[in-house]
């Protein structure tokens, strides 16, 4: 019983910041927390305008070579939305 | 003012760039697909980078401008603990939203339609619009708040005879009449363009800005400054202190956003256009791992703010705390941001403003068009007819929000008032989630919650409005706001369930799980 209960001690420990919280705990956490983050963000970001430079040229040929579905207009029609597969409860 | 010519011009120049840029992109839209969803032709990076600017309006970057400088990073925790539950949920699961873009639907009340009927799309579509354009309608004459403060315009630009002409109006003026060009112009196909653009040019705003700042305040000043003014609850938010975040409010503010991923039209509209159900969950996998570090980028102008200034008014200012703690970063920003950078602030948060705005305006637009109007019609619009009545309604709602900044006078907090409307709009989530996932939500279930959402949130709300009106003070109140919504949101689940369980008779359940995965091996357009 002691055994199990000392094996508990460091899972109750990682508790301790959140039941006894101080600011020499949680002020560096946060703080690298924040910064890394931001620092992530941005190199993140730079990722995102390159990929979406190519995506860009994707969407204006596929716009191009697009066959129309004059239906597609957000009305649904009165055989249900897929006919194999609707079913009761 | 605080700007200078050469700021006008960089403005003037970027805006004037973006705007041939949509009225190029115009003449590439052919169809209502085309123009409500980009044709479902939107790939995971153009969709992030458009994303993030839709997702920073000006609101937010006043919202966190003010919690940076009003409470520090004592949100950080909560921001992550909240990522820690949504991330798995809906970025590597695809939790509804797969589903969502499987069935096609184009807005969440045709999926309704699909799975319910006809009358509930119809009910849904008309109190979600009426909820979210009542929620947006503050968007406007809030940020143009913002912006005049960072200008240094006057209070009152000019008077005719006796009325006073204020600076808000003309910024908010201006504000929307460039929100409703870049919508009118192409629609979502120009949304997602332009606002890639502004993207690039509100996140290098913003990184320039704080890299500037920091240099000139220094990283240990700002944190000691921030420990100092605020201690632990700059960095811990459970401190329970008067008014701090509780464990009901954790609860509630995860089950709202777990409930606004089914139901917020702008939200789903964009999952909509992408190309497959696997790029949504994706682009909100990724999208929520970075999109904190931007939120702390932003919140950490208001730190700036409260380092340099501390947290007391400077002289011959005389105004509450409340609008000090909102006023005080553009303050802070007028004062301390030189020519050229100032253009480029500018011009980021015009276009943030953009970016938001027009993305939320075609999505209620078409809500209101698709799922107010097109079911009483005998005969379809034609796809022609069918863009204009959306352009019709964009125009139409960009003068109601116009008129509605004329006349506001906030009576109530601004989150309090935000979350109100959104509780309205998470009783459609309710039906959503339930008739995707559970084949037995029947009609009558989805209209219980969604009507519990409607009535008992207006019901809080008058009674808390009696409740102030009778002299009391509104945070004497028998219950907090987000205790009273968590409330309701369990009341609808449980009316949702016991009632479709009493249901007899067959529902429109279909399996889109099967569809989710033909259409990820690219079986199905």
């Amino acid at each position: 019983m002691n055994i199990g209960l000392s094996m508990l001690d460091p899972c109750l420990g990682l508790l301790t910041p959140f039941t006894d919280p101080s600011l020499e705990f949680w002020s560096p956490v946060i703080f690298w927390y924040v910064a890394i983050a931001a620092i992530l963000c941005g190199v993140f970001t730079l990722v995102v305008i390159v990929g979406g430079i190519f995506d860009l040229r994707f969407l204006f040929k596929a716009l191009n070579e697009e066959v129309t579905d004059e239906t597609d207009d957000g009305r649904v029609s009165t055989e249900g939305p897929d006919s194999s597969g609707g079913e009761g409860a | 003012m605080n700007v200078a010519t050469v700021d006008w011009l960089i403005l003037g120049g970027l805006f004037l760039v973006l705007l041939g840029m949509a009225i190029w992109i115009n003449s590439k839209c052919r169809s209502v697909a085309d123009y409500l969803v980009s044709g479902r032709k939107v790939r995971i990076w153009l969709g992030m980078g458009a994303g993030i600017a839709g997702e920073i309006g000006l609101i937010s970057i006043a919202g966190m401008c003010e919690q940076g400088y009003m409470r520090g990073f004592g949100f950080v925790l909560i921001a992550t603990m909240s990522m820690l539950i949504m991330t798995p949920l809906f970025g590597i699961f695809g939790f509804g939203i797969e589903r969502f873009r499987a069935s096609k639907a184009m807005s969440v009340p045709q999926y309704i339609e699909m799975r319910y009927d006809k009358r509930l799309r119809i009910m849904s579509g008309f109190f979600n619009s009426f909820a979210g354009v009542l929620q947006m309608s503050i968007f406007p004459i809030v940020g143009a708040g913002f912006v005049r403060v960072l200008i240094g315009a006057p209070e009152v630009a000019f008077s005719l005879g006796e009325l006073g002409i204020k600076s808000d109006w003309i910024i908010m003026g201006i504000l929307l009449t460039c929100a409703c060009i870049f919508t009118f112009l192409g629609g979502y196909i120009t949304l997602i363009v332009t606002n890639f653009f502004q993207m690039i040019i509100i996140m290098g705003a913003f990184y320039w800005l704080g890299y500037n700042l920091i240099s000139q305040i220094g990283v240990q000043e700002l944190w000691s400054s921030l420990e100092r003014e605020h201690g632990l609850s700059a960095v811990y938010p459970f401190t329970g202190a008067e008014g701090g975040y509780t464990v009901i409010w954790f609860l509630w503010s995860i089950m709202m956003g777990i409930l606004l991923q089914f139901s917020y039209g702008p939200y789903l509209q964009k999952y909509a256009s992408m190309d497959r159900p696997r790029t949504a969950s994706l682009s909100y996998l990724v999208g929520s791992l970075f999109g904190n570090g931007r939120t702390f980028v932003i919140m950490g102008l208001g730190v700036a703010a409260l380092a340099m200034m501390g947290s007391g008014q400077p002289e011959g200012l005389d105004v509450t705390d409340t609008a000090w703690g909102s006023m005080a970063t553009p303050y802070f920003l007028a004062q301390h941001v030189g020519p050229i950078m100032m253009g480029i602030l500018l011009a980021s948060l015009l276009f943030s403003d953009i970016s938001t705005t027009d993305q939320y305006i075609l999505s209620w637009s078409t809500s209101i068009v698709n799922d107010c109007i097109c079911p009483f019609k005998k005969t379809p619009f034609s796809p022609r007819a069918h863009i204009m009545a959306v352009r019709i309604t964009i125009i139409i709602l960009c003068v109601l929000f116009f008129l509605f900044g004329l006349i506001y006078t906030p009576t109530m907090p601004i989150w309090e008032f935000l979350w109100s409307c959104a509780t309205v709009i998470c009783g459609t989530g309710i039906a959503m989630l339930f008739g995707m996932y559970w084949r037995r939500a029947s009609t009558a279930g989805a209209y219980a919650a969604i009507l519990t959402c409607l009535i008992l949130t207006v019901l809080d709300l008058g009674a808390r409005q009696i409740w102030v009106y009778r002299g009391h003070e509104p945070s004497d109140y028998y219950w907090r706001p987000e205790e009273g919504a968590f409330t309701i949101f369990m009341t609808a689940i449980v009316l949702l369930v016991s009632i479709s369980l009493m249901s007899k008779g067959p529902t429109k359940f279909w399996d889109l799980g099967k569809t989710v995965r033909d259409m990820n091996k690219g079986k199905q357009a």
